[in-house]
Order: structure tokens, then C-alpha cells, then sequence
């Protein structure tokens, strides 16, 4: 189906903000099939605004979005909620965004009532399936707040697995979360990208889990509004002739938890 | 000098209210046209069409709301029954009140209080439960599933108001009545004469009139809620601000209609 099988996710002098102003501007992305990619920077530097205009919430100011080879968000194009790319998509915001009237099954059931043909039989059996694969089927019954932040999270990831995407969007997966917790998370992750192939872009404050999991990491800088450096994460933190890209490497030993819970 | 920037800055703010006006009646628009366009979908494919938490919606929004609108109708009638009553008393005309009492409930009051009622209850909790729902990114969840909010969060609750405050108004016309009776009974009338003279001078279209103005009440109230609820912000005061906004738009959105709707009828010779 993909015209170009190399890269899941393009953009081209993408431009992301709210109403006039641009967050970051002149994007030029370019993710591989089966890749784990890292939006990295500063807070407030427009991680979550660059993801959220990858999934098409937020129109771009300028330039384009194309998800496996079709334009999926354009500057100047009122965005249609393609169901038929929405369909190769998950995501997962950066607090869950679980329903909080809904049980975790029923929360994994509602995007494939609406995106796919299957029955409600194979919806409930996919569904326990995903909450089983991130260790949750037990609180299948249990509402969002009758569960820890961390399982949320991982409540969240089984939903958006639901569709078995092509691409996963992450947002902050291991934020807030208990080193031991976070570690589980990134293995999950992991996993994930092992039995599915499927490719993941996430944002990331952790150093650990960067280390532990990213291939490729894209350094968004907020005074400049636009990409210092690219690369393997390894890399940036040695090679990275800015400043600014060392010293967000350097500010915590590797694979040291933090300090601060 | 000075009195001329006082006018300069009065004219300004006055322009710029102007604007915000016309701004917010332009997103009112624009939101309901969504919700005909929402429920065009839905007659278009009948089949795959639900309204989710429909039922859940209008047990809170109409029938939890039975017993403060029976209270509030009961004391609107009683109260003017009573200041009615003791001015006609003078001139041993108190028996009208009944006519008096039957009309305004009928035509204006009853859905006046439901209204009211409606805004207070449910425009308010509608706009709560959808702005935590946006704070919360669940509405951005659900636009990456392909749901639409409008029709899955907005169309059940604009079902359960249009249904629930045409009810209500009844509900509060009884209590108002009745109310009203309890007056007269104190001057010695009896049941058969109040209700007699309470219906004289209404017709069953007025109480068709007064259903249907229910529906459309219930319809903006209801569509007001959650419009503000979708219209939240960020921030920790974005949901109380959507809140405030809810009940405030929904009580002038209703009174205008309420407005146009005497104009028409009046117009219409009614
Ligand atoms: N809905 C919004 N409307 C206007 N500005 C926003 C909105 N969301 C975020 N911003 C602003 O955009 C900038 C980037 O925010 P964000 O993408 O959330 O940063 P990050 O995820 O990197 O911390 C911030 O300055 C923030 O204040
Ligand atoms: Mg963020």
C-alpha cells in the first residue's frame, strides 16, 4: 500500500504552532518502517505539538504531513479525518487520555468499533488480548481511576495496539513514572517493535530509556523554533557540535535513575 | 481632552464587545450547523447510528431534575397567586387569578422555570463533563479514532435536553397550578372552579406551542453546554470558565429565542 516502503512518516518544511505562531518551523522528518524515533528538547519546545500535528489534530502552519506515502495533513487544508490512514495509527497522549466513564475493555473496544469491520466477539477477544500483552487483563473491568498512573499509561498503549497500527505515537510514556516502572515500559516498547515491526515515535525526557530504546533522535531547540541535530542518541551526546544537544545528554549520568522521583 | 479618551476608550470597549458578540454568536452558529450535519449522517445511515449514554444522560438531565423544578414551580405560582390575589381581593375579583395563573404558567412561566432549571443543571454539567474530556485529551483520542465528538458527546445530550425540557415545563406547570390552587382554596374556592376558570382562556395550542418552544429550548440550552465544554481552554481554570460560560449563553441564548418566538406569535396574530 505504502508508494515509498522506506519511510512510514515524511514531512516537508513542516510548521507547527497555534493560530499565528510557529512552535517550530521548516521540519524535514524522515522515519523509517520499524524505526524507534525520539522527539527530544526542552519543555515547551513544541514536542507534544509536533506529534500532535503528525496525528493530525493540529493543522500545520505551512508545509505537509505524509503517513505512508499519502498526505495526511497539508498547510492551508481543512483537516479530513481520513479514517482509512487513522485506521494504521495509535496514540498515546501524555497523561493516557484513558475514557474515565469507560472500563479499560471498553476503552479498547471503542476505536475498533468505529475504524474497523470486525465483530463484537473479535473486538472483546483483540481486546483482551492487548490488555493481556501489557499485563493488565485482570483490571479489564476496572475504570481508569481505579488504577495507578503507570498502569494507565500501559492501559493506554494496549488501546492504541488495538488497530495493530503501522505506527505508534507516544507521548512522555515513562514521565512521572517510578524508575522500575519506566524500565518495564521501555521493554514493552521494545517488544512491541520486535513482534510487530511496528515503527514508534516518541517523546522523551528520560535519558535511560533514550538510551535504552531510541534509534534515531531529533533534537527540537525552543529559542530557534527549529532542529539542532539528528541522530543515534549515543552519537548526539559525544559528537553534537551544539552546546545545547550535549549538554541536554550530559545533564544525568547514563542509565542513572534520577534522582528525583 | 480627557472626557474625549474617556469616550474614545468607551466607544473601544464598547466595539470590542460588539465584535465578541458577534464572534461567539458566529461559533454558536458554526456549532450547530456541525450538529445538523451530525445528525444529517445519522439519518443518512440509520443503521449505524446510536446515541451513546442517551438514556444515562436524560435520566440525570430530565428526571433528577423532576423535584427542584416541581419546587420552583409550585412556590412561582403560589407566590404570584398570592400578591394577585390579595390586589383583586379588593376588588372581589379573586377568582381570576385562576385565569391569570393558568395563562402565564401555560404560555410563559412553566417553561421559563424548566429552562432555567435545564441551564443550571445540565448546560452546567454537560460543558463540566465535556471540558474535563478536553483537558484530559480524551477528545484528542477521540478524533485520532475517527470519533466524532460532536456526534458521540453532543448529540445524546441535545436529544435528552430537547426531550427533557418540554417535561419539565409540564412537570413545572402542574406544580405551578397548583400552587395557585392552594391561594384560592384559602379564599374558599374549590378545585372544579379554580381549573374551570385556570384553562378558560387557554387553548390546546398554547400547550402545543408551549412543547414545542420546549424542544428548541432544550435543543440551545442543551447545545450551549456542550459547545462551551468542547471550547475549553488550557489551564487549571479552563473548565470553570467553560462552566461559568455555559450557564451564562444558555440563559441569554434561551431569552432571545423566547423573545423571537413572542414576536412571531404576535406577528402571526396568535
Ligand atoms: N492549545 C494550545 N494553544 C496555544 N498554545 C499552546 C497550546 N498547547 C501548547 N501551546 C504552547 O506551545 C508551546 C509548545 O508546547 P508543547 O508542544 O506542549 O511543548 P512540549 O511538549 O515540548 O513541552 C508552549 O509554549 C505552549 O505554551
Ligand atoms: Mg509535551
Amino acid at each position: 500500500m505504502p508508494d515509498n516502503p522506506t519511510y512510514v512518516i515524511e514531512t516537508d518544511g513542516l510548521s507547527v504552532g497555534y493560530g499565528e505562531r510557529a512552535v517550530q518551523r521548516g521540519l524535514n522528518l524522515r522515519i523509517r518502517r520499524g524505526e524507534i524515533f525520539v522527539l527530544l528538547g526542552g519543555s515547551g519546545c513544541g514536542k507534544s505539538t509536533v506529534l500532535r500535528t503528525l496525528v493530525g489534530l493540529v493543522p500545520p502552519l505551512a508545509g505537509s504531513v505524509r503517513i505512508l506515502g499519502q498526505v495526511f495533513a497539508e498547510a492551508g487544508r481543512e483537516p479530513d479525518e481520513n479514517p482509512a490512514l487513522l485506521r494504521h495509527i495509535g496514540v498515546m497522549f501524555q497523561n493516557g487520555a484513558l475514557f474515565g466513564s469507560k472500563t479499560l475493555l471498553e476503552n479498547c473496544a471503542l476505536p475498533q468499533e468505529t475504524l474497523t469491520a470486525r465483530t463484537p466477539e473479535e473486538i472483546e477477544s483483540i481486546s483482551r488480548e492487548k490488555l493481556r500483552d501489557v499485563g493488565l487483563l485482570d483490571f479489564a473491568d476496572f475504570l481508569p481511576k481505579e488504577i495507578s498512573g503507570g498502569m494507565q499509561k500501559r492501559a493506554a498503549i494496549a488501546r492504541a495496539l488495538t488497530l495493530d497500527p503501522d505506527i505508534l505515537f507516544l507521548d512522555e510514556p515513562s514521565a512521572g513514572l517510578d524508575p522500575v516502572t519506566s524500565a518495564e515500559l521501555d521493554d514493552l516498547i521494545l517488544r512491541i517493535r520486535e513482534e510487530r515491526g511496528t515503527t514508534i515515535v516518541l517523546v522523551s525526557h528520560e535519558l535511560a530509556s533514550i538510551y535504552a530504546i531510541a534509534d534515531r533522535a531529533v533534537f527540537l531547540d525552543r529559542a530557534t523554533h527549529s532542529v539542532l541535530d539528528e541522530g543515534a542518541p549515543a552519537f548526539l551526546r559525544d559528537n553534537s557540535p551544539h552546546q545545547a544537544v550535549r549538554a541536554f545528554f550530559n545533564r544525568t549520568p547514563e542509565r542513572k535513575p534520577p534522582d528525583h522521583a | 481632552m480627557g472626557e474625549r479618551q474617556e469616550k474614545a476608550g468607551f466607544l473601544e470597549s464598547a466595539g470590542r464587545a460588539a465584535v465578541g458578540a458577534a464572534q461567539s454568536l458566529r461559533d454558536a452558529l458554526e456549532f450547530m450547523g456541525r450538529v445538523v450535519a451530525a445528525v444529517a449522517c445519522g439519518i443518512a445511515r440509520p443503521r449505524s447510528f446510536k446515541l451513546p449514554d442517551f438514556g444515562a444522560v436524560f435520566l440525570r438531565a430530565g428526571a433528577e431534575a423532576v423535584p427542584v423544578t416541581l419546587l420552583v414551580g409550585f412556590l412561582l405560582g403560589f407566590i404570584i397567586a398570592y400578591m394577585s390575589a390579595t390586589m383583586l381581593n379588593k376588588f372581589g375579583a379573586e377568582i381570576y387569578v385562576a385565569n391569570l395563573i393558568g395563562l402565564a404558567l401555560i404560555r410563559e412561566l412553566g417553561t421559563i422555570v424548566a429552562a432555567i432549571v435545564l441551564a443550571a443543571r445540565s448546560a452546567s454539567a454537560f460543558a463540566a463533563e465535556i471540558g474535563t474530556m478536553v483537558v484530559n485529551d480524551e477528545i484528542a483520542a477521540m478524533r485520532t479514532m475517527g470519533i466524532d465528538p460532536v456526534r458521540h458527546l453532543a448529540l445524546p445530550r441535545i436529544a435528552a435536553g430537547a426531550l427533557a425540557l418540554p417535561l419539565l415545563s409540564l412537570f413545572a406547570d402542574l406544580a405551578g397550578l397548583f400552587g395557585g390552587y392552594l391561594t384560592l382554596a384559602i379564599f374558599g374556592y374549590s378545585p372544579r372552579i379554580f381549573l374551570t376558570n385556570a384553562f378558560a382562556f387557554c387553548s390546546a395550542g398554547d400547550l402545543a406551542t408551549t412543547l414545542a418552544k420546549g424542544v428548541v429550548f432544550g435543543i440551545l440550552i442543551a447545545a450551549t453546554g456542550c459547545r462551551c465544554g468542547l471550547e475549553t481552554g488550557a489551564g487549571s481554570d479552563a473548565v470553570g470558565k467553560a462552566t461559568t460560560s455555559a450557564v451564562v449563553s444558555a440563559l441569554v441564548l434561551f431569552i432571545a429565542a423566547d423573545g423571537i418566538f413572542a414576536l412571531v406569535s404576535s406577528a402571526l396574530g396568535a
